[in-house]
């Protein structure tokens, strides 16, 4: 169990501000949790309250048992809901990230694929934040030289992601300084190029909220074309089976420091969906956290050489 | 036909592909017994890993209960296939508490291994009895099995006050025993066991063991919390320590004590002065504050603020964006005061829009009565990202002066509404401050033009301050015609402000505006302005879901009993967004046969209502609130019931009577899990 953290100040409040209640906590919290998977436990309240006050100011609201019933009840709770899950969810992401399970993709993943009789390759980088991961992973299937377009090769990155603005991030692909934290000079020089900002980019001190960052617009980058086209970007909320179904059947998952954040229902939930749109013998990779312990049984273990990962398996013609 | 089956899912249960046995290991739930025991245990000892998590996973819904727990059970003493053993464990705990008994019976006839594994399960569905037979086997010959009941008595605050205090003293008994002399990896057990417990452990009983090297890092993450003086110096010493994970777990310690002690100067001073002298503790938290593991990096802020180094503001500045340990840096900075000031200035200067924000919204806090910080918050004004004029306009909210009025009311406009919102409150908060400026400002401003909506802003603050003048009802009335749905909500917020019939009037006009915004604050307007007719009225009449839950909430600020009496059969709806209204406003109004109307909504369809009918009636802690808990403890929903479990938590020792005996009987694991998580927290708050 987690020990409830002691407030210091109770958090800094401006003048007229509400503060978050237990009981209000308790129905934010469960909404949350019921709408995005998102998980908050007993020590997050100064976190959830710290987050979403923003929010009561915008809509004028003077408490959070009001602003519970707008996400709930509100005509206006679509695009309410929009702008809470951008405020509760993490957007610390950078190209190249956890560079052993990438190159577990590249090196031993992608052979795997290309042996494949259907020239088709579809790949859903699920939680891709602001765009960085799935273009990396375009760049890496476009590195490994084993699936030539004009071969007949038709390949596809999906990256989706619950905020809205990061997938307008994404899909405009300019990156400040903080994106390249993982990036070496030869990748740099290949696959991004000097981008003049007329547009705030991300991981640069733009308009969005950054990971870390720098002054002004040095240094910013934009994705190279090559990349650019392999990767489609969507809003997505993974509990929302509908929007879901629209992946179409992948190959590859990635969905790296998402679930650890859901609770334990949604997790299932997301799983299942994942373990739905893989094709038999397609791949889930997960972040180096987490893991399928005590959430399904139905994925094998696939050991790589740098990784280990979730594969569902080859349906026996016996098998329902 | 279930022949047909049972003989099917036998068959499939040996066949070679792992994947065709994993899906008969789900069918066995639907076989009848003896059956279904017997081929449960099959797959809790089937070869592939996938098939036995399987049947652990479904061992919860085998019946007969009892006979399948004993079955389980026997296995714990397997010696060949180490997997059904382990597996057993697995299924064993998630049945939970109807395991504890077999457990506890088969662990008098197991070898140790055996023992070791039932002590396991007993760990994992921790019950009284259970923790009982834990302390039992804490004597037990084999140092594995003393070292796991030790770890298993740290779970004891799961099975509730009693089960916690005997595992509390058995363990602090246990840390100066022979037993712990002889076998470090017991004292290593129960320390943590302890620090899982959340109990303060005499620093008289830690000192001793840190002596031993074995044991240093274990008592120091034990002594996190602990305020005795000779515990804070002794943590922040051990931070200069060669060991970067003693030093670690000896910062973490420290954040935790500090916390603890954070009123008491003398406690803090003794934990300041050695930090300040000892460099080589200083550099440990620089490196410790840059970490992206939260506990450490919080702590390690903590304690940079004690140090007082201008040259770490920006240090504990850069946390200032990071939620989980945002608080810690506010409380790192204030212990500068106004020395972090011109060094939070520099952090700001070509930072990220988010830290500059951070740093202006800190300003005032650190020194309001200097000059120099206020220019920089007047100068954030012009910034262009919002993420930094919004911070510098709550800031100004707080110390602005007159003089900032005007520079303030142009951001009411901003198309980003987080600007125009911080806005609004700023020019609020300055124009109650400087009434006579204020209303200077006001002077030749057209209703219907652009300056309009600051302007009825102003006027609302004024009318607050009790400043009104008669020529403001006019102003909003010809701005209640403004093409902006802004201006003319803030004129119907000022005008109800003011107060009055005629306000009253023009406030009726724009019920029927077309933005629903407006409508529902001339609604909202009403309430205050004590029009209880026409709310009541408008109750009877109205039929929209939203609309009509802000009459109910606005009639109960003009006339409770009114309110009461419209909201009463609204309990009932079967539109949950009114339903919800009315148990928010029948909660509100506390008066008599509120209670008994609210237990009317505990049966209502939509189970949000319910939970927020059962978060109202709980806030009366009595006989009553029990009651209506203790039934929908048994409500089919999980949601409910988790709901319940949380509720009956907070409500003393019978509420942890009701949730131990719904414990005992509950299936889903995740209503099981609030449950305990309830326990916990009662546990820990009770200590």
């Amino acid at each position: 169990m987690n020990a409830v953290k002691k407030p210091l100040f109770g958090g800094r409040r401006g003048p007229g501000e509400p503060q978050l209640r237990a009981d209000e906590y308790r129905l934010l919290r469960d909404l949350v949790s019921e709408r995005l998977g998102i998980w908050f436990g007993p020590e997050s309240r100064s976190s959830l309250e710290r987050r979403l006050r923003e929010r009561l100011n915008v809509r004028g609201l003077t408490s959070f048992a009001d602003y519970y019933q707008l996400l709930k009840y509100s005509p206006l709770a679509g695009e309410e809901w929009d702008e809470a899950g951008d405020l509760l969810t993490t957007h610390e992401t950078y190209f190249f990230r956890e560079d052993y399970q990438l190159r577990a993709f590249q090196q031993e993943l992608l052979p795997m694929l290309a042996a494949k009789p259907r020239r088709r390759i579809q790949v859903w980088s699920a939680g891709c934040s602001t765009g960085e991961e799935a273009y990396t992973i375009a760049m890496l299937i476009l590195e490994s030289g084993l699936f030539d377009p004009t071969a007949g090769w038709e390949l596809r990155v999906y990256g989706s992601d619950l905020s809205k603005k990061c997938i307008a991030a994404a899909r405009r692909g300019i990156y400040g300084p903080a994106s390249f934290r993982a990036t070496s000079d030869e990748a740099r020089a290949k696959w991004f190029v000097p981008h003049e900002a007329s547009e705030p980019a991300f991981g640069s001190g733009g308009s969005a909220r950054t990971v870390s960052g720098q002054a002004g617009h040095a240094g910013l980058h934009g994705v190279v074309p090559a990349a650019r086209t392999l990767c489609h970007f969507t809003q997505m909320n993974l509990l929302d089976e509908e929007r879901t179904q629209l992946v179409g059947r992948c190959d590859v998952i990635f969905c790296r420091n998402v679930v650890l954040y859901f609770d334990a229902a949604a997790r299932r939930r997301v799983i299942e969906m994942f373990y739905d749109r893989l094709v038999p013998g397609g791949v889930l990779l997960l972040g180096h956290a987490e893991s399928l312990l005590n959430v399904t049984t139905a994925f094998e273990l696939l050991h790589l050489k740098e990784d280990l990962v979730y594969r569902k398996p080859l349906l026996p013609s016996s098998v329902k | 036909m279930t022949e047909r089956l049972v003989t099917r899912v036998r068959a499939s249960l040996t066949d070679g592909e792992p994947e065709v046995r994993r899906r008969a290991a789900q069918d066995i739930p639907t076989l009848p017994a003896p059956e279904s025991c017997e081929l449960l245990l099959a797959a809790l000892g089937d070869e592939d890993w996938r098939v036995r998590k399987e049947a652990a996973a479904i061992a919860t819904r085998v019946e007969p209960r009892t006979a399948v727990v004993f079955a389980v059970a026997r296995a714990l003493a397997e010696h060949d296939n180490i997997g059904l053993r382990n597996a057993a464990v697995e299924a064993l705990i998630l049945i939970g508490p109807d395991a504890v008994p077999g457990a506890i019976d088969a662990l008098d006839r197991l070898d140790a291994d055996g023992r070791k594994l039932a002590v396991e399960v007993l760990a994992g569905a921790p019950t009284l009895a259970g923790m009982k037979t834990l302390v039992r086997a804490s004597k037990d010959p084999d140092v594995n099995v003393v070292v796991a009941a030790v770890e298993g008595l740290g779970k004891a605050d799961l099975a509730g006050e009693e089960a916690r205090e005997l595992a509390t003293t058995t363990l602090t008994t246990l840390l100066g025993s022979e037993v712990s002399e002889h076998s470090p990896q017991v004292s290593v057990a129960a320390l943590d066991a302890l620090r899982a417990l959340e109990a303060t452990i005499p620093w008289t009983s830690l000192e001793p063991l840190l002596a031993d090297t074995l044991l240093k890092r274990s008592a120091i993450a034990a002594a996190a919390g602990n305020i005795a003086p000779r515990a804070l110096l002794t943590l922040a010493q051990t931070i200069a320590d060669p060991s970067p994970s003693l030093s670690r777990e000896a910062t973490m310690s420290l954040g935790r004590s500090l916390e603890e002690a954070w009123n008491d100067g003398a406690l803090v001073e003794i934990a300041t002065k050695n930090l300040r002298a000892s460099p080589a503790a200083h550099a440990r938290l620089r490196v410790l504050a840059k970490e992206t593991d939260e506990p450490a990096r919080g702590a390690a802020i903590l304690a940079l603020g004690l140090v007082r180094d201008p040259d770490d503001v920006s240090l504990i500045a850069d946390a200032l964006q990071v939620d989980d340990v945002a608080e810690r840096a506010e409380a790192a900075l204030h212990l500068f005061g106004q020395e972090a000031v011109e060094p939070l200035l520099v952090a700001g200067l070509g930072a990220a829009p988010s830290l500059r924000g951070a740093t202006i919204s800190m300003l005032p806090d650190l020194a309001p009565s200097e000059s120099e910080p206020l220019v920089a918050v007047r100068e954030a004004l012009g910034d262009p990202s919002p993420e930094v004029v919004a911070p510098a306009l709550k800031s100004l909210a707080i110390v602005g002066a007159a003089s900032d009025l005007s520079a303030v009311a142009r951001h009411t406009r901003s198309a980003d509404r987080k600007v125009a919102s911080a806005a609004h409150g700023a020019l609020s908060a300055i124009a109650t401050r400087h009434v006579a400026p204020a209303r200077e400002m006001l002077a030749g401003v057209d209703p219907r033009g652009d300056d309009a909506l600051w302007a009825a802003i102003v006027i609302e603050a004024l009318a607050c301050a009790g400043s009104a003048a008669p020529s403001d009802a006019e102003f909003l009335e010809s701005a209640l015609t403004h093409r902006e749905a802004a201006v003319r909500r803030s004129a119907i917020d000022a005008l109800a402000a003011i107060g009055g019939e005629d306000a009253a009037h023009a406030v009726t006009v724009s019920l029927a505006d077309e933005e629903a915004v407006v409508a529902l604050a001339a609604i909202r307007a009403l309430g205050r302005l004590g029009r209880a007719e026409q709310l009541a009225s408008l109750a009877a009449t109205t039929r929209d879901p939203i609309r009509l839950g802000t009459v109910i909430r606005a009639l109960r600020d003009a006339d409770p009993e009114r309110a009461f009496a419209a909201a009463r059969p609204l309990l009932r709806s079967r539109e949950p967004s009114i339903a919800a209204a009315a148990i928010d406003v029948v909660g509100g109004v506390g008066l008599e046969g509120h209670v008994e109307a609210l237990m009317s909504a505990t049966d209502h369809p939509d189970h949000e209502v319910v939970k927020l009918a059962l978060g109202e009636i709980a806030k009366l802690g009595d006989e009553r609130a029990l009651t209506a808990l203790a039934s929908a403890i048994e409500h089919d929903a999980e949601t409910v019931r988790r709901c319940a479990a949380e509720l009956l938590g907070a409500l003393g020792p019978d509420g942890e009577s009701i949730l131990r005996a719904r414990l005992d009987r509950e299936r889903s694991a995740d209503v099981r899990r609030s449950i305990m998580q309830a326990l916990a927290e009662r546990s820990s708050g009770a200590t």
